[in-house]
């Protein structure tokens, strides 16, 4: 390499990362925090803290999306530094079939899922051969039915079974049709069924309130807190500390208490 | 890979039927409803032997309509509809209705072109002997179209069992419930792969029958073009 | 002298088409008058693009008119639409070019079709079918479809179709145009027998004056959408009078052969003699050869049979003095010889009048 081309590479450098402004690794002003999270209730509790980060120097940018899939594949391929949407055992079941190299980073909200109805006002009530509509996807299928049999309507096979399908069911004394449908088509199939089970996001965008209108709900033992994922080592990020902070702090606690009234539980 | 025989058994066969009552029932309807109104498309437009501007203009903008939408977005918009008609817009049944409503528009449109093929010269001879609009259709334009009108329906029947892979969203059962959820969301190749077997298998059986019944037409009427 | 119009089946008065394409309009026909009797076998004859196809299209009413008149039977058929069109479409028959038969319909099922849709009972459309095919001369093909049949027994099949209704008259559009020379002798003998059998009017379009020759009492020229010679068949044969006549006749005899034309002088003339009926026994030739001291090289001699009329002729080479030729010409035309001097290739046609 001759002396004018050592002179023309930090301009060239510097042009590109004027064009380019990801490629500078550390703007003075402000850094760039992304997280991919689903709209509700996840993406709401992080536009609360959005304001402390910003003092802090951190620009938070709330990437939402309704999918299961693309937050893991986003966060793995470094696409976004975080993901806030899932709990512990669906994130479990994606690291093992995709190998991704993801931990929590904390415990933040748990959705108790709940079972709704708009045909009857207890549980009690179920009709023989009535129809109860479940998740069709692995982890809240099995969850909405330890949940059935939580309440005593259904057994299963092996009563632990966080993959339990509808073929595991032992016992089923009201003979009731255990339907599998996509999670986020039963709100608007409530007036087909007894009952149905459904996860708390897709409850609230439906407008049903868990605290008032679920014949039941999942309490705090549940194993379905929901976290904050990040990838493998990064926990001592400095952004990623002052998000954990933020996230877990008091103010967020009473935030979720006073916005969601028992809808939505704090599990920190 | 696990070789899931027992989850298999327990699966398919229930859910291969109902794909195959499904898409039975559906095509059916679709026919139906489709075919008549393919004939009106045909002898409406301009030049044709009803001429009608205004009339062909509307079913063809409707039929348009019905083919933009995707399928799963149909079956959400249907739900009342469904629901209207079978009382429940969930389960194999009420999956039906829309895979009827997105199969009419295709039959239609097929029916449409296959009638317009019809040589012209011999719809003319019709006329000359005079015969009214309705004889022409059914003595003259559904005859000669039969074999293109047949393949028209294998490729909505082949059309809908590839439909019917979406009716998971409702509880609709069939392969491609099992396929998405057991092989897709529950990562068991095994089943994936049976499945997709098994619609291999139950598309090449309809395109035999199709391609089989046409033949036979051609055969009988000396059209074969190839031996 | 004019004839009341009831005793003519088909009369046009003036009729007129007119096709409108981006903004220009063409005369596809323009004024086209005649009549057709009762029991005629009426050709029309035209090139390609000539209008004879809209002329069909007009009396058949497959089409409209722009202006002018039709008269069938003596009723003004003009306007004629919806029901009332579709009785005069049951009164008449058809035949076509590529036959348009069904090909989802066995032979026998073609010629049912019009009787279907006069809703005859089963027994006796058979019947009736069963005599048609026999008409035309195809009862052992009644179950073949139509892809197992020749050109001609296909055009017999649209025949015995045409004819299912007792039609008063059958149109037949370039009806042997896609056929061979053998096929379309026996398809015209076929029409002809049942014109006699029958009494069933034809009218016809073709561009071929062999068949003009050979089965039409009438025949009217059609060029460029006029009727520009029309009559018996006989005069307009023996006497062409328009140049468009006078080359399709020349092309259902025969072409001179360029080598023949040689340079004219005035003392030897190329000549093209019709000889019809009596002059052609008489040996004309030979008379003026003593007569006017001419020489008389035969080059080229045919016979044509227009049914029942003989007319033959001879393509000589006259040497001699200019009066003597002169004398000579005379001599024959008072003889009833029609003469005609050839000077060019041009006026020998050498086209084939198609």
């Amino acid at each position: 390499m001759n002396r004018s081309n050592k002179r023309l590479l930090p301009i060239l450098f510097a042009a590109i990362a004027a064009i380019f402004p990801g490629c500078s690794s550390k703007n003075s002003a402000q850094s760039e925090l992304k997280v991919a999270a689903s709209p509700v209730p996840h993406a709401q509790l992080l536009e609360f803290i959005k304001p402390d980060l910003k003092a802090k120097g951190i620009e938070l940018v709330i990437i939402t999306t309704d999918d299961y899939n693309m937050p893991n594949r986003a966060l793995s391929e470094k696409e976004v530094d975080a993901n806030f949407f899932q709990h512990i055992p669906f994130m479990e079941e994606q690291i093992e079939q995709f190998h991704y190299k993801m931990e929590s980073l904390a415990k933040i909200e748990l959705e108790p899922m709940g079972i709704y109805s708009k045909k009857i006002g207890s549980l009690n009530d179920l009709p023989l051969n009535g129809v109860i509509a479940i998740p069709n996807d692995p982890t809240n299928e099995a969850r909405a039915l330890l949940l059935l049999q939580k309440q005593g309507i259904i057994e299963l096979d092996d009563a632990s079974d966080l993959t339990a399908t509808v073929l595991d069911i032992s016992s089923n004394p009201k003979n009731l049709k255990i339907l599998e449908v996509d999670a986020a088509m039963i709100p608007r199939s409530l007036n087909d069924v007894d009952a149905a089970a459904i996860n708390t996001n897709y409850a609230l965008e439906a407008r049903l309130s868990p605290s008032n209108d679920a014949l039941a709900l999942e309490d705090q033992d549940s194993p379905y807190a929901n976290v904050i994922a990040i990838r493998t080592g990064e926990e001592s990020r400095s952004d990623l500390e002052a998000l954990k902070e933020a996230m877990t702090s008091d103010k967020m606690r009473d935030y979720i208490n006073q916005k969601y009234k028992g809808a939505i539980i704090p599990a920190f | 890979m696990e070789l899931d025989f027992e989850l298999a058994l327990r699966l398919l066969p229930l859910q291969l039927w109902n794909t195959i009552y499904m898409v039975a029932l559906a095509s059916f309807f679709g026919v139906l409803l489709g075919l008549p109104l393919g004939v009106v498309l045909a002898i409406t437009d301009k030049g044709q032997i009803a001429p009608k501007p205004r009339l062909h203009k509307l079913l063809s903008t409707l039929v348009n309509i019905g083919r933009s939408f995707p399928f799963a977005i149909l079956l959400v918009a249907l739900i009342p509809f469904t629901r209207w008609i079978i009382g429940t817009s969930l389960g194999t049944n009420a999956s039906i209705v829309p895979l009827t409503i997105a199969a009419a528009p295709f039959v239609a449109r097929l029916v449409e072109n296959s009638l317009k093929e019809v040589d012209r010269h011999i719809v003319e001879a019709a006329r000359v002997m005079g015969s009214n609009a309705w004889q022409i259709v059914t003595k003259i334009l559904l005859p000669e179209a039969l074999p293109s009108i047949l393949s028209g329906i294998t490729l909505t029947l082949v059309n809908l069992i590839g439909n019917s892979a979406m009716v998971g969203l409702v509880g609709g059962g069939g392969l491609g419930q099992v396929a998405i959820q057991y092989g897709y969301n529950r990562f068991n190749a095994f089943i994936m792969i049976t499945t997709v077997i098994l619609l291999i298998l139950l598309v090449q059986t309809v395109q035999w029958g199709g391609n089989y019944l046409v033949r036979s037409i051609a055969k009988k009427r000396g059209t074969l073009l190839y031996e | 002298m004019d004839s009341p119009k009831k005793s003519f089946l088909i009369e046009t008065d003036s009729v007129s088409k007119i096709y409108s394409q981006q903004g220009r309009e063409t005369y596809a026909l323009q004024n086209v008058s005649f009549r057709v009797e009762k029991g005629d076998i009426y050709g029309i004859i035209g090139m390609s693009g000539a209008g004879k196809s809209t002329l069909i299209r007009c009396l058949s009413r497959l089409t409209t008119l722009s202006s002018g008149t039709l008269f069938f039977r003596g009723e003004d058929i003009s306007e004629l639409e919806g029901k009332k069109l579709r009785a005069f479409y049951r009164s008449i028959g058809m035949i076509f070019q590529h036959f348009n038969l069904l090909s989802s319909r066995t032979a026998g099922g073609n010629v049912a079709y019009p009787l279907e849709l006069e809703g005859r009972g089963i027994a006796e459309r058979d019947q009736r079918v069963d005599e048609l095919l026999r008409l035309v001369g195809l009862s052992e093909k009644k179950g073949a479809y139509p892809s197992q049949l020749s050109g001609g027994e296909k055009q017999r099949v649209g025949i015995a179709r045409a004819l299912a209704n007792r039609p008063e008259v059958l149109f037949c559009d370039e009806a042997t145009s896609a056929l061979d020379p053998k096929t379309t002798r026996e398809v015209l003998d076929l029409l002809k027998s049942i014109n006699k059998k029958l009494g069933l009017t034809l009218v016809l379009i073709t561009h071929d004056m062999g068949v003009i020759k050979r089965i039409c009492n009438r025949v009217a020229v059609i060029e460029k959408g006029q009727i520009v010679e029309e009559g018996p068949v006989s005069a307009i044969f023996s006497d062409p009078q328009h140049p468009t006549t006078k080359r399709f006749i020349q092309s259902a005899s025969h072409d001179i052969p360029p080598e023949f034309f040689k340079h004219p002088s005035p003392n030897r003339k190329l000549l093209r003699l019709g000889f019809k009926g009596t002059s052609a026994s008489e040996p004309l030739i030979s008379q003026i050869v003593k007569r006017f001291h001419v020489e008389a090289n035969i080059l080229l001699g045919w016979l044509d049979q227009l049914q029942a009329l003989v007319v033959g002729t001879l393509i000589i080479e006259l040497t001699g003095s200019p009066e003597g030729i002169e004398s000579s010409l005379i001599f024959l035309t008072d003889h009833g010889v029609d003469c005609e001097v050839l000077e060019s290739k041009e006026m020998s046609g050498g086209s084939n009048g198609t």
